[in-house]
């Protein structure tokens, strides 16, 4: 196994510049998200690891090894697309034992890590089955599948659950936790979904715009966002952002939803205009704005809150600032 | 299963009616000359038409016990077999190659796609033009490198020509239907294959090759159906059939028969046995394509 590395990693594709520079070291066996909203680059980082695009400038090594202009075969990962990519016309366990052919394993040897894979993604009784005979849950086991019995230093994951519906993604997710603890090996996931990023992820890179906002444990990038952006990703609904002054310097104020308390009106910070209230059963939201900016805030399911002014105060242990004109938190 | 999806018309005559030019256009040109073929080919006509005996099935008899025709069928299946396999696997080269290419992909296409809106006879006399014995630019060509090309008294050399035109006719039919295969196969497809190890030429014959499977079977039986049938206007204006019958395939036998040579009847009993080919080609086809090549 081995570990992977980002040395100021840029792509262009002609004048268009897609990711300005990313550098990152991902620890042997660690399972690193990226995330981002679409158009971001994160796909395309996540190709380039695969060597499927060119590496415009910058190294990316996997272990020890610069691999840029290493072939995709001979880098020793595996990747699960998207769309799964399985090929139509083999069964399961030919999907499965494709690559291994290609590396001329003995059929014994084959055998052995098809049927352990199956073993371990229950594809047991599907082995003889063609990809269309398969629900999505299944074909999406039988991709990851071909990807284990590579027994690869890095899995690539590119957006693996995003065409599963919701239920299914969410036991997939649960699989895939499972799957990593078992095996250890390095993982580089892609997602859109900040859930998936904060479930799955011992560190996850918030990317925008094709530069890297935060690296960091999900929780530490909860906690203390680098940016607006990553303010405004990470967590649901987004941090609500308040234009402010502190000493007399203009600031944007952040709160999340969930360190907004109704109070007196004696105690309040702010007093909110609420205009729309959605019980969720465990918890409440209250949709409305204070001094024209709109906001949002959770409330605990008990609340009793009505549309009309709601007194609030903020959490003061959980308030962060920003810097207006660059995003950029700012510890006051 | 997909819900049916069904017009409904509120006047009884109305579908009838729309559906009634169509049905008169197969009946008049196809079922009506179809039945009086079957019809002739079981009589014996004079050579002025002035006397009809109906022979029963003589005529195919006859067929069969003559050298000729049965050199005419050996004939027909080397061409087909020629044409069909040389033209897909032409096509498929180049549709694979113009799938690849980014820049002017478009000019690469039109360019591709231009001989097929060239009439077969029209095709015929330019190829007849390029391998002039005496006045061809190929001949020349030919002739510097020392081969003495001569169609009109060599049989096999007319033979290459009349494949020659006759793929180069089939070459963008046959190269729309690959590309158009091609296209639908999933990029990832062919990344996952390239992380799995296969080199181009593997993933070509692993992964892209068996699913154009249904694209290749398809365009086989057309360019057989082709081969049998389109190619006259090839044929008559090029060899005609000539040198001595070494390009006499079926059809053109079918026309020479009975337009030249005032044999109705044995000419209308070949084209039936023409049509009992198409038709077995037709459900190999739909019986093939419906079961087995799906994905």
């Amino acid at each position: 196994m081995a570990g992977v590395s980002f040395r100021d990693v840029k792509k262009n594709f002609g004048a268009v510049k897609v990711i300005h520079g990313v550098t990152m070291d991902v620890d042997d066996g660690e399972f690193v998200v990226i995330v981002g909203p679409s158009g971001c680059g994160k796909s395309t980082l996540l190709r380039m690891v695969a060597g499927l695009e060119r590496i415009s400038s910058g190294e990316i090594s996997i272990g020890d090894r610069v691999v840029n202009d290493i072939e995709p075969m001979d880098r020793d990962i595996a990747m699960v697309f998207q769309n799964y990519a399985l090929y139509p016309h083999m069964s399961v366990r030919q999907n499965m034992a494709y690559g291994l052919k290609i590396r001329k394993m003995s059929t014994a040897d084959i055998e052995k890590r098809v049927h352990r894979a199956a073993e371990i993604l229950e594809l047991g009784t599907y082995l003889d089955r063609k990809p269309r005979e398969l629900s999505g849950g299944q074909r999406q086991r039988v991709a990851m599948g071909r990807a284990i019995v590579r027994e690869p230093k890095v899995f690539l994951f590119d957006e693996p659950l995003s065409n599963l519906d919701a239920k299914l993604r969410v036991q997939m997710r649960v699989e895939l936790q499972a799957l990593h603890r078992r095996l250890g090996t390095t993982s580089l996931y892609v997602t859109h979904d900040q859930v998936e990023a904060m479930t799955l992820a011992h560190r996850m890179i918030v990317m925008n715009a094709g530069r890297a906002e935060q690296i960091g444990a999900p929780i530490d990038v909860y906690q203390k966002p680098a940016t607006t952006f990553v303010a405004g990703f990470i967590g649901s609904p987004p941090m609500n952002l308040f234009p402010t002054k502190v000493g007399g310097r203009p600031v944007l104020l952040g709160v999340r939803p969930e360190h907004l308390e109704p109070c007196a009106a004696s105690d309040a910070d702010y007093t909110a205009d609420i205009i729309l209230v959605e019980p969720l059963g465990a918890d409440t939201l209250a949709h409305g704005s204070i001094e024209g900016t709109t906001m949002i805030a959770r409330l605990p399911a008990a609340t009793h809150v009505a549309e009309g002014k709601l007194p609030l105060r903020f959490d003061p242990a959980h308030r962060h600032y920003f810097e207006p004109d660059t995003g950029a938190r700012i510890e006051v | 299963m997909a819900a049916e999806k069904r017009v409904v018309f509120r006047s009884a005559w109305l579908p009838y009616l729309l559906v009634a030019p169509q049905i008169a256009i197969t009946v008049i040109f196809f079922f009506w000359p179809a039945f009086q073929a079957a019809w002739y080919s079981f009589q014996l006509q004079d050579a002025f038409g002035l006397q009809t005996e109906f022979v029963g099935l003589r005529n195919f008899h006859e067929l069969f016990g003559d050298p000729r025709y049965l050199e005419s069928f050996k004939i027909t299946a080397v061409f087909s077999i020629l044409v069909s396999t040389i033209g897909i696997s032409i096509s498929l080269l180049l549709a694979t190659m113009a799938n690849r290419v980014i820049r002017g992909a478009m000019g690469y296409k039109t360019f591709l796609i231009w001989p097929y809106a060239v009439a077969s006879a029209v095709a015929g006399v330019i190829f007849a033009f390029l391998f002039a014995p005496s006045v061809g630019i190929v001949t020349f060509a030919l002739k510097q490198i020392g081969v003495h090309w001569n169609w009109v008294l060599r049989g096999d050399q007319a033979m290459i020509l009349v494949v020659v035109a006759s793929i180069w006719k089939q070459i963008s039919y046959n190269f729309l239907f690959f590309l158009a295969g091609l296209q639908s196969i999933p990029k990832s497809l062919i990344e996952a294959a390239a992380i799995d190890g296969a080199g181009p030429i593997r993933r070509f014959w692993t992964v892209v090759f068996p699913l154009l499977t249904p694209t290749t079977f398809f365009l086989l039986v057309i360019n057989i159906v082709y081969a049998f049938f389109d190619t006259f206007g090839v044929i008559d204006a090029t060899t005609q059939g000539g040198p001595a019958g070494a390009t006499n395939i079926l059809v053109y036998k079918v026309y020479h028969d009975g337009v030249k040579s005032a044999d109705l009847g044995g000419s209308s009993a070949q084209s039936v046995i023409l049509m009992i080919i198409v038709i077995a080609l037709t459900v190999v086809q739909f019986r093939f394509i419906e079961r087995k090549v799906h994905y």
